[in-house]
């Protein structure tokens, strides 16, 4: 028990394991100001610009494509 | 009859299962790449971890896909003129994970280069057999979706003889 409790208070206190993105470490710090750094926005957009796209193709699989019921619309017989 | 809310639902759930493939085998169990191992070099712990949240996100949008995929599924339950058809199912589910693996190999690892398959060989043979399994899996797919829509199309008109 004693060694249990000595090994997570090891672990606690050491900079390493406090690496997670809401500890306060020096590693810490540093995650945090890589992942909010000036690349934030742009690293967040590439990684959802597939799913954008997946978003686009589910629609069009769903109700095709927007384009042809416009086009329909402007040429109906009047 | 109504296929479209079942290959929708179908081609949706692919596409979360797909990511979650990728995800599990490439990311976190082989760790042959991560979401910006092309910008970010995996040689530090800090690199490290702030790709494990960028992989989480990445996860998150994939369980996201699957949890709408499956509520798609539910709704195309109780259309009428929708047909349950497992053939129909299977080959939506192909259609997603090839179209996953083509739209996520064409954007990431070849158009903003954020990763590649192999990350320590670059853009490689690795991402072309990925871009290859993509238009694999959808050919397999939009071929088993074929088959499935005759197949109901026949029992449809039998059905209708009958009566």
């Amino acid at each position: 028990m004693k060694f249990f409790v000595l090994l997570s208070m090891l672990l606690w206190f050491s900079g390493e394991s406090n690496g997670c993105p809401l500890c306060k470490s020096a590693t810490a710090y540093k995650i945090r100001a890589s992942l909010l750094g000036p690349g934030m926005l742009w690293n967040m957009f590439y990684m959802v610009l597939p799913f954008i796209i997946f978003a686009a193709i589910i629609y069009v699989t769903y109700y095709g494509f927007p384009v042809n019921e416009l086009f329909r619309q402007k040429t109906k017989w009047k | 009859m109504n296929y479209k809310p079942l290959l929708a639902a179908g081609t949706l759930l692919g596409i979360g299962l797909g990511g979650f493939v990728d995800g599990i085998i490439f990311h976190q169990v082989l760790q042959l790449h991560s979401m910006l191992s092309a910008k970010l070099p995996q040689d530090n712990l800090v690199n490290v971890k702030v790709s494990m949240v960028w992989d989480g996100l990445f996860h998150a949008f994939t369980w996201v896909a699957t949890a709408v995929g499956i509520r798609m599924l539910w709704h195309a339950g109780t259309i009428s003129n929708c047909p349950w058809s497992g053939k129909m199912m299977w080959g939506a589910l192909l259609i997603g994970w090839g179209t996953f693996n083509l739209v996520e190999g064409i954007i990431d690892h070849h158009l903003i280069n954020i990763h590649h398959v192999v990350e320590l060989l670059g853009t490689s043979i690795y991402d072309y057999i990925f871009l290859a399994t993509g238009i694999i899996l959808i050919g397999v797919g939009l071929m088993i979706t074929r088959q499935a829509k005759s197949n109901q199309a026949s029992v449809h008109s039998l059905s209708e003889l009958k009566h």
